[in-house]
């Protein structure tokens, strides 16, 4: 898969992918959103109207990713990050414009995710990583019985227009779920997040409803948005 | 022969027995067996005038208890067992009910949040929880203390509150006489905790474990941090912890409505709890918390002045339950005065507001949320001529064709928000710049639409198995509605970040109307099944109010909206949902 990756700093870097055989994609079928292999996703999302909520679910008989990353500067990049699995995520994106994030954020299980203009229940296997006023990120995990162990690169589907005006990421973890043991080593580790500036995994709650305003609002986003969000992603005390 | 909570509250204070009179004990004991407590309710009449209902007076306990033994209990119609009465429900191990009272024979009186009541013997109900969300966990062969805290507490580890703690936490909330569950064996450490394979033990709610921190790491927990905590925990998510004491206190406050708006003339009871039942465990049960957020916002003490002593202390009453208790209790009170307004006439225009409840009732009537929740009442046949005639009293209500809301029509109290604005002008529809020459949908059959949607299941099954229904009513008020019932209808869902309401339902007919007529091809060519979702823009910035989470709502203004429509199976057009978009706080100079 082409791939440029380019490191700006210890916290921000960008991957430009061209090209799309054998990657990772987003199947659309009326509302649902698969993401994962194709044929084989991993999680199906349930694009709602906006004034409910999202559907984040997990697909029967998924095709987890495997294998490794094969940028030598993009692993040494990773080095010391919880990142230290399912790095072959990162060799699979379909293609578009990616900023990966070593963010020291904690996932916290609050009782409520936002998950559109509704809150929802927190399932065991979500978290919440940031919840600002125009910037709600949750985190969901590959194994629908136990928290996210987050030790993988994560995937992230900015939805634009979540509530509103207000931005939101959902991130998932693509590669099955760490050991129990392993758990308890993840606490004080940077997560990587995989936050897309351009490509189909960049959702819009008010893309049905629109195909200009859809494209002004992805416009903004590949100009201004991705770039905020990742900075306040990576942001250290 | 009245009733009143306070009555119920002194008789216990004085330690008489009787929580309420005869004929609510009777609707609250036999309510499902309408033959059944028609045969009572006629056999206490010949008996007396003053009903002695041993078998249902009791202990009034107020407070949650668990369904304890492993083959769960029954809930029975009656405080009897075997043949003495029937089985309604199996409530199984765990189920969490709100006990009412004890009465004598060892039953308690429950109601289970979904609106089910009955009687459970008292011996399979737990209700000395330690604290309000706790439930019951029975400890399996070879369960050891720190995998129960792993498997109950374990999303929740953090530093400095691991498995350790929550071990720690559920040795303590377990402590007490005789054997217990999980105990300490010699030492004081986390590692010296053990667990017995068949024992019951609590599990507090992980909101209360978390409270926790720095009382029971070192062992040193005194009672006052113990009160303390508990404190803490019910402030957490009170309204979730006490609704089981509010569902029950609805059903007891619409009985007790009924006796008093019936004079307690037994048969016509028995007959009105008949007929209005199932609204009352249905549509209201079912809403009860979108209901309680639309409620919460109006002055109760205004509204109930003159009508329960000492309701401010009752209100906010120390006890959490108690205090549920008795706001489920007024507004269940409250609710059936206008249900049986809806009964008599139709609507609430008619109604004689003649009941000691009456101000609070005719408040609550103009609430779109209380609408929709008695709205079936609309539709209920075969309603007992006899009784509509002993509420009605005779007379036929003035205007039962055209219903008008109770409010304040006042100009001021309608439009004068509206009229900050500066860039919209419409008050009349001719105003609008950009009329379609030719509409095919009319701002009336955009009104049917918005009307129609309510409540009305779509065709599309979605992924979770729900079919989408419509609600456009959550953001558009009814004709004419006021400033306040406009707050109070955008403060009602507290489950949303934002619920954006129009102030006006003329200016949403008309943004519906130019949505359906710019669409008109493509909402014809709609097939059964399928969706259109479409964006409208005003010409004119509308005005409305937007709430988040509930609160108390601001004033925005918006051009967009969005509008989802779904052609249903019989071929009619079902507007899913219409809503403002995009909105923006207005900013005051």
């Amino acid at each position: 898969m082409p791939a440029l990756f380019t490191a700006y700093s210890e916290t921000l870097a960008e991957l430009r992918v061209t090209g799309d055989e054998g990657s990772i994609t987003v199947r659309r079928d009326g509302d649902l959103l698969y993401i994962g292999e194709p044929g084989r996703p991993v999680f199906c999302l349930e694009h709602p109207d906006p004034d409910d909520a999202w559907g984040v679910y997990h697909e029967e008989n998924p095709r987890f990713v495997a294998g490794g990353w094969p940028d030598e500067a993009g692993v040494a990049w990773l080095k010391g990050s919880a990142a230290r699995r399912g790095l072959g995520l990162i060799d699979r994106l379909p293609a578009g414009d990616y900023i990966l994030v070593r963010s020291d954020l904690k996932a916290r299980a609050v009782q409520h995710l936002l998950m559109g203009n509704e809150l929802v229940e927190r399932p065991i296997w979500g978290a919440q990583l940031l919840a600002d006023a125009d910037l709600r990120v949750n985190v969901f995990g590959a194994a629908a019985d136990r928290p996210p162990t987050l030790q993988q690169p994560l995937l992230g589907a900015p939805i634009l227009n979540l509530a509103n005006r207000l931005t939101g990421i959902f991130f998932f973890e693509m590669a099955p779920a760490a050991t129990p043991e392993a758990e308890a080593r993840v606490e004080a580790d940077d997560l990587v997040l995989v936050v897309p500036r351009v490509g189909p995994l960049v959702l819009n709650t008010m893309e049905p409803f629109s195909a200009d305003r859809h494209r002004i609002a992805l416009d903004e986003w590949a100009r201004d948005g991705a770039s905020q969000a990742a900075n306040r992603l990576a942001r250290r005390p | 022969m009245g009733f009143t909570y306070e009555q119920d509250v002194e008789k216990d204070a004085q330690g008489e027995t009787s929580p309420s009179t005869g004929n609510e004990s009777a609707l609250r004991s036999r309510r499902s067996k309408r033959g059944q407590a028609r045969d009572i309710q006629r056999q206490l009449q010949d008996e007396g005038a003053t009903p002695d209902l041993d078998d249902v007076e009791g202990r009034v306990i107020n407070k949650p208890g668990i369904v304890a033994p492993e083959d769960g209990a029954n809930l029975r119609d009656a405080p009897r067992p075997g043949d003495g009465s029937t089985v309604e429900s199996h409530m199984p191990f765990g189920t969490r009910v709100f006990v009412g009272q004890e009465v004598p024979g060892g039953w308690y009186e429950v109601t289970h949040v979904d609106g089910r009541q009955g009687y459970i013997a008292a011996n399979r109900v737990k209700t000395d929880l330690p604290e309000p969300g706790a439930r019951l966990h029975r400890i399996g062969s070879g369960e050891s203390a720190i995998g129960i805290a792993e498997g109950e507490y374990g999303q929740l580890v953090r530093p400095g509150q691991d498995l350790r703690f929550y071990v720690n936490v559920l040795e303590y909330v377990n402590r007490g006489e005789g054997d217990r569950g999980i105990y300490r064996a010699g030492g004081d450490d986390w590692e010296d905790t053990r667990t017995r394979a068949g024992y019951l033990i609590w599990l507090p709610s992980p909101t209360f474990a978390q409270t926790l921190e720095g009382i029971v790491d070192d062992g040193s927990i005194t009672n006052g941090a113990w009160a303390r905590a508990k404190e803490v925990a019910s402030d957490v998510a009170e309204f979730a912890l006490g609704i089981g004491g509010a569902v029950a206190g609805v059903l007891h406050g619409a009985a007790a409505c009924l006796a008093d708006i019936l004079l307690g003339i037994a048969d016509l009871v028995a007959l009105a709890w008949d007929v209005l039942e199932s609204i009352f465990t249905g549509s209201i049960i079912a809403d009860i918390k979108a209901l309680w957020a639309a409620l919460s916002t109006l002055d109760w003490q205004a509204l109930v002045e003159g009508w329960i002593d000492g309701f401010v202390a009752k209100w906010n009453h120390e006890d959490i339950f108690e205090k549920w208790h008795f706001r489920g209790w007024v507004v269940g009170y409250v609710l059936m005065e206008v249900a049986l307004a809806f009964l008599s006439f139709g609507a609430v225009t008619g109604a004689k507001w003649v009941g000691k409840a009456a101000k609070a009732a005719k408040a609550i009537a103009a609430l779109p949320r209380v609408q929709s929740v008695l709205k079936p009442i609309k539709t209920l046949k075969n309603v007992p001529d006899e009784l509509l005639k002993a509420l009605k009293g005779g007379k036929k209500p003035k205007t039962p064709d055209k219903p008008e809301l109770p409010r304040d029509r006042s100009p001021d109290s309608e439009r004068s928000p509206e009229h900050e604005r500066a860039p919209e002008s419409d008050s009349d529809q001719t105003h609008e710049t950009h009329p379609p020459k030719s509409p095919r949908f009319t701002q009336r059959e955009a009104d049917d639409l918005m009307l129609s949607s309510e409540g009305r299941p779509g065709v599309t099954v979605k992924k979770n198995g729900d079919r989408p229904v419509g609600h456009s009513g959550d953001h558009v008020p009814p004709e004419g509605a006021s400033v306040d019932e406009v707050k109070a209808l955008a403060m009602s869902r507290s489950h949303k970040l934002n619920t954006t309401v129009y102030m006006d339902r003329a200016h949403a007919k008309r943004d519906l109307s130019k949505i359906l007529n710019d669409n008109a091809d493509a909402l014809d060519a709609l097939k059964p099944g399928q969706k259109l979702k479409l964006q409208g823009n005003s010409d004119n910035y509308r005005r409305g109010y937007n709430s988040v989470q509930g609160a108390e709502p601001d004033l925005v203004e918006w051009r967009d909206t969005f509008a989802v429509f779904e052609r249903l199976d019989d071929d009619t057009l079902h507007l899913v949902t219409f809503s403002p978009i995009d909105f923006l706080p207005v900013v005051k100079n």
